[in-house]
């Protein structure tokens, strides 16, 4: 019998990242390093040994490909250089603000900043396993200042439900986190933190709390934040003073897209695909996805399970139309299409 | 761990039976530690009050299904998920039967030693920890008072 692939992908649910374990285990997670097998043994296969081999192929297009692209270059070195420079500072440290429309990769980009800090850290002080450098927390929607001290105590897995005083939970929230060493905290979906209501100025101004108690530096990611409210009064200000703005974007049809592409093509897992057919659908691709890497990635994924479910074992333009991709991205194509 | 052991029918019930999530800090605890010292301890690494702890590892719908022995064993395992160590680390803190406190409140106290200090600060333990050790256990000679009377360094003095 041929042991074709670990059959046991499917089964591997992880945590989500806004949970320690979850955390880790998204850290402590190798890129998917399946090999192809050779035709003939592809061939030889039996029923049970193939539907394996197919389960684990398509475990293997299901996760999320992450390809260095320009923005998340920037956004690692940025975030890196702010975190040596916050290292002795006792005033108000710096941070990072990341700011783009949906899908063009912000939280791919502050989760691998987190994820290389973390190994940065594990590599130089091996021996402290206790240590949490990094935390993952989302801003809550319609936050309160409670809702955001329990994102942080659910990231920790601290039973503090009990407490009522929303400063007794942050309180045990930041000691927690000097003692085990955090230095870099991510705030994802920071256009929730609205300054023109006075709910969204309670939560700014509990988030500041934590940059003042915490010897962490800060880096937020969110959509539109220019122009969804947190930059406005004195708080949003003060934001904007403290902290840098990194704003991403779709794609031009550029020579990056084109290496975008054939990046992910190396990545396909396909025994009839034949390399360099999705680069020379660059311009298809630009305009099915209006050049959003959430919505390309998308696209390429789910084309390669149906290539697999369906045996076509190969990508071409008649099946990367017949994938559904994001409502926002399939409106600016027909968009596009009408006005033609 | 058996998720809802009890078999009951509210989630609001049975929710409290899940495994407790691993606390973000933990400590190492010696053979021998008295359990609810244990719990103490890692309550303080963690910035918890103690009750906090004890209420996020309680279980009382595993009242109702194990035995005693089968209570405790339950308890184990929680307070293993909850501290992140093994099984058998946990297994080897010392658990004695409530109703021994309560018949002899004083007579309980006197069976509680502090641990070796020497062998403490191997595992980052600078604060005293409550050990049962009985008298006649004398894996170093500091541990009991006779002992560290004979040594003479005070080194072994209880904390």
């Amino acid at each position: 019998m041929v042991v074709v692939a670990d059959t046991g992908q499917l089964e591997n649910r992880r945590a989500p990242t806004t949970t320690l374990e979850g955390w880790r285990s998204f850290v402590n997670a190798d890129p998917s390093d399946l090999a192809l097998l050779p035709a003939e043994q592809w061939e030889a296969l039996d029923d049970r040994d193939r539907r394996d081999y197919d389960d684990a192929r398509i475990a293997h297009h299901a996760e999320l490909v992450v390809v260095s692209t320009s923005a998340i270059t920037e956004i690692t070195t940025e975030g890196q250089m702010l975190v040596l420079m916050n290292q002795r500072e006792i005033g108000a440290r710096r941070g990072l603000i990341v700011s783009a429309d949906a899908a063009t990769g912000k939280t791919t980009s502050i989760k691998q900043l987190g994820r290389l800090h973390e190994l940065r850290v594990r590599a130089r002080f091996p021996a402290g396993r206790d240590r949490i450098p990094v935390v993952y927390v989302t801003c809550p929607p319609k936050g309160s200042p409670r809702k955001l001290a329990m994102e942080f105590t659910r990231f920790l897995g601290l039973p503090l439900r009990t407490r009522a005083n929303v400063t007794d939970i942050a309180d045990a929230v930041c000691q927690v986190l000097v003692d085990a060493r955090t230095d870099l905290v991510l705030v994802d979906e920071i256009h929730n933190l609205n300054h023109g209501t006075p709910a969204g100025e309670d939560l700014s101004d509990h988030l500041k709390y934590f940059t003042e108690h915490l010897p962490a530096t800060f880096i937020y990611a969110g959509i539109d934040v220019e122009r969804c409210g947190v930059f406005t009064g004195t708080r949003g200000r003060q934001l904007a003073g403290r902290c840098g703005l990194i704003c991403t974007g779709a794609f031009p049809y550029r020579d990056e897209w084109a290496q975008l592409i054939a990046a992910l093509e190396a990545t396909l897992r396909l025994h009839h695909h034949e390399p360099g057919t999705l680069p020379a659908q660059g311009k298809y691709l630009h305009q099915r996805t209006g050049g959003m890497i959430g919505s390309l990635t998308h696209l390429i994924r789910g084309a390669a399970i149906r290539a697999i479910l369906g045996g076509q074992e190969a990508l071409t333009r008649a099946l990367l139309d017949t994938v559904r991709i994001d409502h926002a991205a399939e409106s600016a194509t027909r968009r596009a299409s009408s006005t033609r | 761990m058996t998720l809802n052991p009890a078999r009951l029918a509210h989630f609001a019930d049975w929710v409290t039976t899940l495994p407790p999530r691993p606390l973000p800090r933990t400590v190492t605890p010696v053979p021998g530690e008295y359990h609810l010292d244990y719990l103490a301890r890692l309550a303080d690494a963690n910035h918890l009050e103690f009750a906090e702890l004890t209420a996020a590892l309680n279980d009382t719908a595993a009242l109702t299904l194990h035995s005693p022995r089968g209570w405790k064993q339950h308890d184990q395992e929680r307070l293993a998920a909850a501290a992140g160590q093994p099984l058998p680390r946990i297994a080897r803190l010392w658990w004695p039967d409530p109703r021994v406190y309560l018949r002899d409140p004083e007579g309980f106290r006197q069976m509680l030693r502090p641990a070796c200090r020497r062998c403490t600060a191997r595992h980052g333990i600078h604060g005293p920890v409550a050990c049962h050790l009985p008298p006649h256990l004398r894996a170093h000679r500091e541990l009991t008072s006779r002992d560290a009377g004979s040594v003479g360094s005070g080194a072994g003095k209880r904390v």
